[in-house]
């Protein structure tokens, strides 16, 4: 459940270090974005020296949440942050590596390269 | 479908049922239900919660080396279907059931022998070390030296005296 | 989010869903028709996918076998194209070969490609088989292939109690008597 001002962890190495939320992309007036969704964000803090700055507005795919995700199969994942991962406007990750474990959903929602950066799917 | 052992307790996770929880360096930790989820928000160790079977084994209530739980081993080559291979399992499945919890209880009886030989070994030592401390009434009538001797006890007088003054 | 889910059970499923409708596939995303003609698991051959790699003229195809590293995919399949254009090509290339595979079926499956508009780097993922068209830019900046060659996931037993937590004291633990004593 990640709405405008939730603050979330960035899980790849594009040189941002925390996002706050300020937009959801999907219908007007939506209220929460989940794992697979595509968010407006707001760089709150940056690793030294790197092409993302503090402040700027990026859009990020939402990657884990640690409000839980409902399978069809009956099985419930809860992750331990929020975290999200900087892409650019035609879908391609800024950073080149993704850290920590990442749901499988996102592949079904094609993010296929987000997926393939991953160290672990689960 | 595979059936995984909650985290907390080491019970069995039917399918739908519990949660997991993944942590950042992926493993994932599943729980039954949410008395076990909770158990571990609140960092508790298995190890040191009774109801569990990490403590129950670590602490050799349980049965700990059985050849039947070779059995329930998690394997992760997935077995091509046969229809008698599946037929004899499900048959064996009974049966080693059947063994193992036989195995388990004929364990804890024997664990709890133990105790029933040193509880009996202790009264026998008590009765032993402090018999003399009872005795039949009977003996204590015979035997003189066992009761107290009667002494008269003299009311003394002055008493009296103090209340006539008392009175004046 | 419909279709892509949909795209997924019938790749899993090969029962018969409904009659879809025949879309062409133009835009990037993912549409879903399944295909029962086809028994296998992916959409399109590794051999397949190399012969259209070279009929294309993709440079320094590369393919890794990705299963220790993820269990969701068996070949991660690496091609450059030397530009957009080509890019674009290639991915156009896979999808007529999946479309040509499964011609005269009932419902079709496709690839679900992402990334079809910038044509820096598109991903057409056919279940098992995974191919990645980069520019050379793109291929350099994310450097897929020591992602996949050079570290393997450790694999950890996944209900482990032994190493598992957080807390553990064991001095304490150690002093009280063993576990199978009178087992």
């Amino acid at each position: 459940m990640i709405q405008s001002q939730t603050h979330l962890n960035v899980a790849d190495n594009s040189g941002a270090r925390e996002l706050m939320c300020i937009r959801i992309i999907g219908t007007s007036n939506r209220r929460y974005a989940h794992i697979g969704d595509v968010i407006i964000a707001v760089i709150k803090e940056a690793v030294p020296n790197s092409p993302l700055e503090r402040s700027e507005v990026i859009r990020a795919v939402i990657v884990r949440t640690s409000k839980e995700l409902k399978r069809d199969n009956g099985m419930i994942i809860r992750y331990d942050d929020n975290a999200a991962v900087v892409i650019d406007q035609e879908g391609n990750p800024k950073g080149t590596r993704i850290f920590g474990a990442i749901a499988r959903e996102l592949r079904q929602l094609n993010f296929t390269k987000i997926v393939s950066l991953a160290p672990e799917v689960l | 479908m595979r059936l995984e052992k909650c985290w907390f307790c080491s019970s069995t996770v039917y399918p739908g049922h519990g949660i997991q929880f993944v942590r950042n360096d992926a493993k994932i930790f599943r729980f039954c239900r949410s008395k076990c989820h909770k158990n571990f928000k609140m960092k508790r160790n298995p190890r040191k919660v009774k109801w569990t079977k990490a403590y129950r084994r670590l602490h050799g209530k349980d049965m700990t080396q059985d050849t039947t739980f070779e059995f329930e081993r998690k394997r992760n080559r997935p077995e091509r279907y046969d229809r008698n291979l599946a037929e004899n399992t499900l048959k064996a499945i009974k049966k080693i059931d059947k063994v193992r919890s036989d195995r388990a209880a004929s364990h804890i009886e024997k664990r709890l022998k133990v105790r029933k030989g040193k509880e009996r070994r202790e009264a026998q030592k008590e009765l032993e070390q402090s018999i003399h401390l009872v005795k039949a009434p009977q003996a204590l009538r015979e035997d003189q030296s066992l009761t107290l001797p009667k002494i008269k006890v003299q009311v003394s007088q002055p008493k009296s005296d103090q209340n006539q003054a008392m009175e004046e | 989010m419909l279709a892509a889910s949909l795209r997924s059970r019938s790749l899993h499923l090969s029962s018969s869903l409904l009659n879809h409708s025949w879309k062409p596939v133009l835009s990037g995303s993912s549409h879903s028709f399944s295909v029962e003609s086809n028994g296998g698991r992916s959409l399109l051959d590794l051999n397949e996918i190399e012969k259209v790699l070279t009929d294309v003229k993709a440079d320094d195809v590369k393919v890794i076998p990705a299963q220790k590293h993820a269990e969701w995919a068996d070949y991660m399949v690496i091609a450059t194209g030397r530009s957009t254009w080509h890019v674009k090509n290639i991915a156009q290339a896979l999808i007529y070969k999946a479309k040509q595979k499964q011609k005269g079926a009932r419902r079709m499956t496709l690839p679900s490609v992402e990334g079809q508009e910038g044509g820096k780097w598109i991903v057409i993922d056919s279940g098992k088989v995974i191919v990645h068209a980069l520019d050379e830019k793109a291929r350099a900046y994310y450097n897929l292939e020591s992602l996949w060659t050079s570290d393997v996931s450790k694999e950890e037993p996944v209900q482990d109690l032994d190493k598992a937590y957080i807390k553990i004291r064991p001095k304490r633990n150690n002093s009280k008597r063993p576990a199978n004593r009178d087992a």
